[in-house]
C-alpha cells in the first residue's frame, strides 16, 4: 500500500500546482470556470491528502513495519492510542498531518466563502495553492513517511515519555491552530492582489482567526501542562526554542485580533494589519522551521536535515512577496481617517499592538541571537530565562493594565472626567487588593505584587462593564437581570466574549505570578523517617516502594504530608525505569490544595542505594492552578467570541452580495 | 497488494481530474464566463455601504455608552450630532431617491433610522436636550443594528 | 487633533523606548557563550558548555557530585567535568548535555541546577535537574 500512499501525495501535490497555476491564471483574466475548476482543484486536494493519511494511518493500526515510519516510531505492543498518536510523533508523519489539515480548512475556506466576494476567493486560492504546493513537495521528494523497507520483526517504539494523554492532544491542536493562521494569510494576500481596499477579507477570515488563535493558546496550555506534570522539573514553561516557536505566532495573532477591530471602526491601519497577519503567518512557518532544523539548541532537540533549508527557502519567498505586494498595493491602503486622541479606546488598542509586537520580537530575537551570534562572533551565545522574563515583565504588566484600561475608555475620545468616574470601582478594588495583598507579604516581590494589583483593576473593570452593560439594557428592553445579562451579551458576543478571554489571562496572569514570584523551593537529602519542612508543608520519608509496572519498574518513595499539625495524607514520586527502552522517567508527585489553589510539587532527584536515602527537591508553587482554570474560562471566551449570529451573517452577506450576479450561478 | 494500490490510486487520480473538469463539464459553453469582479461603481458601493454599517454602529455603540455611562453627557452632546449627520448622508449617499417606507423622511435632514423597530427605544437619557442642529420632531428609535448585533426581525434592503 | 497623525509619534517614541530598554538589558545582563570543549580553551569566564558524556564517569556515593567527561559532538577534544548537583534521569554516558559553569584549574565546574540533557531522536522532551 505505500505506493497508493505515494501516488496519493504525487496527486496531491498536482492538485497543488494546479490551484496555484491554474487559480492564478483564472483570476489574472477573470475567467470564471476555471476559478471554480481551480477551487475544487484544492477540495480534491483535501481527497487526496486523506487518502494518503488513512495509508499510513491503516499502516500503523496493522503495525506493518515494511513502512520504515511504522517501524521507527511505533512497536507490536504499544498501546493503540499511542500507535495512533504516532502519526504526528515524526517528522515525516507530522507533515504529512500539516498537509492533512491544511488542505482540509482549504477546502472548507473555499466551500464557505463559494458564493460571496468570488474574485476575493479567486486570487485567495492560489496562495492556499501556493502553501499546499509546498508542503505536499516535501512530502512527495525531500521527507517522504511512505519509505519502505524489508520488515523488521519489532518496530523501535515510542519514547515513554510521549506515551501520555497529552501527545494525543498537543500536537494537533498546535497544528489546528498554526495551519489555521494561514486562510487569514491567504484572503489578506488575495485581497491585496484583487486590488480590493475593503474590509470583506478580514470579515470572511474573522472566525478562522478567532479559531486558529484559540486551537494555538489551548496547545500552548496543555503543552505547559505537559511539561509540569509529566516532565516534572517543577515549571511550566522553560522558554525553549520550540515553546516560543509556538509563542510568537500566538502574540502576532492577538495583536492581529485587536487591530482588525480598529480597520473595522475607523477604517485605518490597514496595512499594519496586512503586515501583521503575514507576520504571524511566517512566524507560525518559521516556528516550525525552528523545530525541525535543528539550527537552534533546544533541549527538545531535532535530526538536523536538510529540511530546514527548504523552509527556510520558502519562507524567504513569501515573506519578499507579501512584502512587496504591500509596498506595490501602498496606495490603496491609505487611510481616510486619523487617530483623534491619545486617549481613546483606538490608542488603547494601538499601545496593546505596540507591546505585543514588541514581547513578539524581543523573544523572536532572543531566539535567532546565538545563530547571529554564532554568524558574528563564531561562537553561540545564548540568552536564558532571566531575558525573557525581565521583558515578560517590562511588556506584559503594562499590558495587563491596559486590558482594565481599554474596555472602560470610549472610542474615538474619552474626556479625563468620564474616564476618571469609570475608573473609580476598578481602581478601588485595586487599590484595596493592593493594601490586603502587602498586608499578606505580597510585598517580598514587587512585579508580583504589582502584577497582582493590576489584576485586581482588570477583574474589577471587566465585572464593571458586565454589570453597567446588563442595568443599561435592562433600563432599554425590561426583564430580569439575566435575562438582560444574556441579551447583552447575545448582541455583542465578540465584545463580551472577549471580555471573558480578557478575565482568563488575568487568570493566567496571576497563576503565573503566584508560581513564580512567590514560590518556595527546598532541596534535602532525606533517610526513611526523616522529615523536611518547606513552606508550611512537613514532609516525612516513610519508605521507598520498588513495584513492577506493565512495562517499567516504578520506583515510589511514600511521604506523609502535615500542614498547621494536621495530617494531609500521603504523597508519591520516584521514577519509573523502562527496562525496553532503557530509560528512566520522572514521576513527581503533586498535591493541589482545592482551596487555596497552591501546589505541593515533590521531586526524588537521586536515590542513594545504601539506605534508600534520597535526595528531594520539594516546591510550594501558590496559586499554580489557576493558570489550568484559565484555560477552561479561555475557551468559554473564545467561544462566545465566535459564536454566529444569523443577524450579522444575513447583514454581512447582503453587504457584500454582488450587484452583477453571473448568469448562471 | 500492489495491484490494489495502483487500481486505487488510478482511481484517485481519475475522480480529482473529474473533479478539476467539472466546471467544464457542466457548462461546455457558458453564456458568461466572466469573474465577477468588483468594477468602479460596485467597489465604491461597498467603500460606502462600509461607511455606513461603521457611522450606524458607533453610533449605536455611542448611545450604548452614553447609557452605561461611559460618555459623559457633554462627550455624548458633543460627538452625536455630527455622527448623526454623518450616518444621514452615508445613507443618502447610497440611497439617491428615498425608497418608498423604507427611509421616513420627516423632515430636510431626514432621521435615518428604519420606521417599525420591534421594541420602539425610550428616548435617551432625559436631561439630554435636543442638539438645536437636528429638528427632531421626536426621540430616535434604537439605531440600525451594527454589523455584530442583531435586532432579530429587522431587515435592510438596499436597492 | 494635529494634521500629522500621532500614530507616527506614538509608533517612533515606543520604538525608541523598546531599543533603549532592550539595549539596557543586554550591556547589562548579557547572553552566555555556548561552547564545546575544543572551544573551551583558556576561556575562565561563565559559559555554557555543550557536548557529549563519554566515560569515565564517576558518582559519589551519599553526595550529589558526578564526575565525567564531555567531548565534543562531533570531534575528539574532552574536558573533564565536575557537577554538583543531581542529574536528569536521562544522563548517562553516550547523552547530549548542555550546562553553565566555568573553567578552573582545566576542570570545568558546573554551576548546579544548569544541566540539562538532549535525546537524539526527534520530538523528545527532555527534563532538567
Amino acid at each position: 500500500m505505500p505506493e497508493l500512499g505515494r501516488a496519493a501525495l504525487a496527486v496531491c501535490l498536482g492538485l497543488a500546482l494546479y490551484a496555484l497555476f491554474a487559480g492564478g491564471f483564472a483570476a489574472f483574466t477573470r475567467r470564471r470556470r476555471l476559478a471554480v475548476s481551480a477551487q475544487n482543484a484544492l477540495i480534491a486536494a483535501f481527497g487526496a491528502a486523506a487518502v494518503a493519511s488513512g495509508v499510513l494511518l491503516s499502516a500503523l493500526l496493522r503495525n506493518d513495519f515494511s513502512f520504515q515510519y511504522v517501524a521507527d516510531h511505533t512497536s507490536i505492543e504499544l498501546p493503540t492510542a499511542y500507535t495512533i498518536s504516532a502519526f504526528w510523533g515524526g517528522q515525516e508523519g507530522s507533515l504529512l498531518l500539516w498537509l492533512l489539515v491544511l488542505t482540509g480548512f482549504s477546502a472548507a475556506a473555499v466551500a464557505f466563502n463559494r458564493r460571496s466576494g468570488r474574485d476575493l476567493l479567486a486570487w485567495a486560492v492560489p496562495v492556499l495553492g501556493l502553501v499546499a504546493v509546498f508542503f505536499s513537495f516535501m512530502l512527495v521528494a525531500v521527507s517522504s513517511p511512505f519509505a519502505t523497507q524489508a520488515a523488521p520483526p519489532d518496530g523501535a517504539g515510542l519514547n515513554p515519555s510521549l506515551q501520555n494523554p497529552y501527545m494525543m492532544v498537543h500536537p494537533p491542536l498546535l497544528y489546528l491552530g498554526f495551519v489555521g493562521l494561514t486562510v487569514p494569510f491567504a484572503f489578506a494576500i488575495g485581497a491585496l492582489l484583487a486590488r480590493r481596499s475593503d474590509e470583506a477579507w478580514i470579515v470572511s477570515t474573522r472566525r478562522w482567526t478567532l479559531a486558529a488563535w484559540t486551537f494555538l493558546g489551548i496547545g500552548q496550555l496543555l503543552g505547559a501542562h505537559w511539561a509540569y506534570v509529566e516532565v516534572g522539573w517543577g515549571g511550566y514553561y522553560a522558554w525553549d526554542p520550540v515553546e516560543n516557536a509556538a509563542l510568537m505566532p500566538w502574540l502576532a495573532a492577538t495583536a492581529f485580533l485587536h487591530s482588525v477591530m480598529i480597520q473595522e471602526k475607523r477604517g485605518m491601519l490597514k496595512v499594519w494589519n496586512v503586515v501583521l497577519v503575514v507576520g504571524a503567518f511566517v512566524l507560525a512557518l518559521f516556528g516550525t522551521f525552528l523545530t525541525r532544523s535543528g539550527i537552534v539548541s533546544s533541549i527538545h532537540s531535532f535530526t538536523e536535515s536538510s529540511i530546514g533549508a527548504w523552509f527556510l527557502g520558502f519562507i524567504v519567498l513569501v515573506l519578499a512577496g507579501s512584502v512587496y505586494l504591500v509596498l506595490s498595493r501602498l496606495p490603496l491602503l491609505r487611510a481616510k481617517t486619523r487617530l483623534e486622541s491619545l486617549v481613546s479606546r483606538e490608542a488603547t488598542f494601538l499601545y496593546n499592538n505596540l507591546l505585543l509586537v514588541a514581547l513578539c520580537l524581543t523573544i523572536l530575537w532572543g531566539v535567532v541571537f546565538p545563530i547571529l551570534s554564532e554568524a558574528v562572533r563564531g561562537e553561540q551565545i545564548t540568552v536564558g530565562a532571566p531575558y525573557y522574563n525581565f521583558f515578560l515583565v517590562v511588556f506584559g504588566l503594562p499590558l495587563l493594565l491596559l486590558m482594565g484600561i481599554g474596555p472602560l475608555i470610549a472610542w474615538r475620545r474619552a474626556s479625563l472626567r468620564s474616564l476618571g468616574k469609570s475608573f473609580i470601582w476598578p481602581a478601588a478594588a485595586a487599590l484595596v487588593a493592593g493594601v490586603i495583598l502587602v498586608a499578606l507579604g505580597a510585598g517580598s516581590s514587587p512585579a508580583g505584587l504589582i502584577a497582582y494589583t493590576f489584576a485586581a483593576f482588570v477583574l474589577g473593570s471587566i465585572v464593571y462593564e458586565f454589570v453597567r452593560g446588563t442595568r443599561a439594557r435592562r433600563a432599554l428592553g425590561g426583564g430580569s437581570w439575566l435575562t438582560a445579562f444574556s441579551s447583552l451579551v447575545a448582541r455583542n458576543r465578540r465584545r463580551y466574549g472577549g471580555y471573558v478571554v480578557h478575565a482568563s489571562i488575568v487568570l493566567l496572569a496571576i497563576g503565573v505570578a503566584g508560581s513564580s514570584a512567590y514560590d518556595t523551593v527546598r532541596q534535602q537529602k532525606l533517610s526513611p523517617g526523616q522529615t523536611m519542612a518547606v513552606g508550611d508543608y512537613r514532609l516525612t520519608y516513610r519508605d521507598l516502594e520498588v513495584r513492577q509496572g506493565t512495562n517499567a519498574e516504578e520506583l515510589r518513595a511514600h511521604l506523609d504530608v502535615e500542614r498547621d499539625g494536621k495530617s494531609l495524607g500521603s504523597i508519591q514520586a520516584g521514577k519509573n525505569d523502562y527496562r525496553a527502552e532503557d530509560q528512566v522517567s520522572n514521576e513527581v508527585g503533586i498535591r493541589s490544595d482545592k482551596l487555596t489553589l497552591e501546589d505541593l510539587f515533590v521531586i526524588a532527584e537521586q536515590v542513594e542505594g545504601e539506605g534508600n536515602a534520597i535526595h528531594f527537591r520539594v516546591l510550594v508553587k501558590p496559586l499554580v492552578n489557576l493558570i489550568w482554570i484559565a484555560g477552561f474560562v479561555f475557551l468559554v471566551g473564545a467561544l462566545v467570541a465566535m459564536w454566529p449570529s444569523l443577524a450579522e451573517q444575513r447583514r454581512l452577506a447582503e453587504r457584500y452580495r454582488e450587484l452583477r450576479a453571473p448568469a448562471r450561478a | 497488494m500492489t495491484v490494489l494500490a495502483v487500481g486505487l490510486a488510478a482511481l484517485l487520480a481519475v475522480a480529482c481530474v473529474i473533479a478539476v473538469a467539472l466546471p467544464f463539464l457542466r457548462e461546455p459553453e457558458a453564456l458568461d464566463d466572466r469573474l465577477g469582479a468588483p468594477d468602479a461603481l460596485e467597489r465604491r458601493r461597498l467603500e460606502l455601504a462600509e461607511e455606513r454599517d461603521r457611522v450606524l454602529a458607533d453610533l449605536k455603540e455611542l448611545e450604548f455608552d452614553h447609557r452605561t455611562g461611559k460618555v459623559s453627557d457633554d462627550d455624548y452632546r458633543a460627538l452625536v450630532g455630527p455622527l448623526r449627520s454623518r450616518a444621514a448622508s452615508a445613507l443618502r449617499a447610497l440611497e439617491p431617491r428615498a425608497e418608498a417606507g423604507n427611509v421616513p423622511r420627516s423632515n430636510a435632514m431626514s432621521e435615518p433610522f428604519p420606521a417599525p423597530a420591534p421594541t420602539p427605544e425610550p428616548s435617551p437619557s432625559p436631561d439630554m436636550p435636543q442638539p438645536p442642529t437636528l429638528p427632531d420632531p421626536e426621540p430616535p428609535p434604537e439605531p440600525f443594528p451594527a454589523p455584530d448585533e442583531g435586532e432579530p426581525g429587522v431587515s435592510r434592503t438596499i436597492r | 487633533m494635529a494634521r500629522q497623525s500621532p500614530v507616527r509619534l506614538v509608533f517612533a517614541v515606543s520604538i525608541a523606548a523598546v531599543l533603549a530598554i532592550f539595549l539596557l538589558y543586554v550591556s547589562v545582563a548579557g547572553g552566555t557563550p555556548s561552547l564545546q570543549p575544543s572551544q573551551l580553551k583558556n576561556r575562565t569566564g561563565k559559559v555554557a558548555l555543550v557536548g557529549k558524556v563519554v566515560t569515565p564517569y564517576q558518582r559519589t556515593e551519599g553526595k550529589q557530585e558526578h564526575r565525567f567527561r564531555l567531548r565534543d559532538v562531533k570531534g575528539s577534544a574532552t574536558v573533564p567535568v565536575v557537577y554538583r548537583d543531581s542529574v536528569p534521569d536521562q544522563f548517562k554516558p553516550g547523552r547530549e548535555v548542555r550546562l553553565e559553569g566555568r573553567l578552573q584549574n582545566g576542570v570545568f565546574v558546573g554551576k548546579p541546577g544548569t544541566l540539562v540533557t538532549k535525546c537524539p531522536s526527534k520530538y523528545q522532551a527532555e527534563k532538567r535537574a
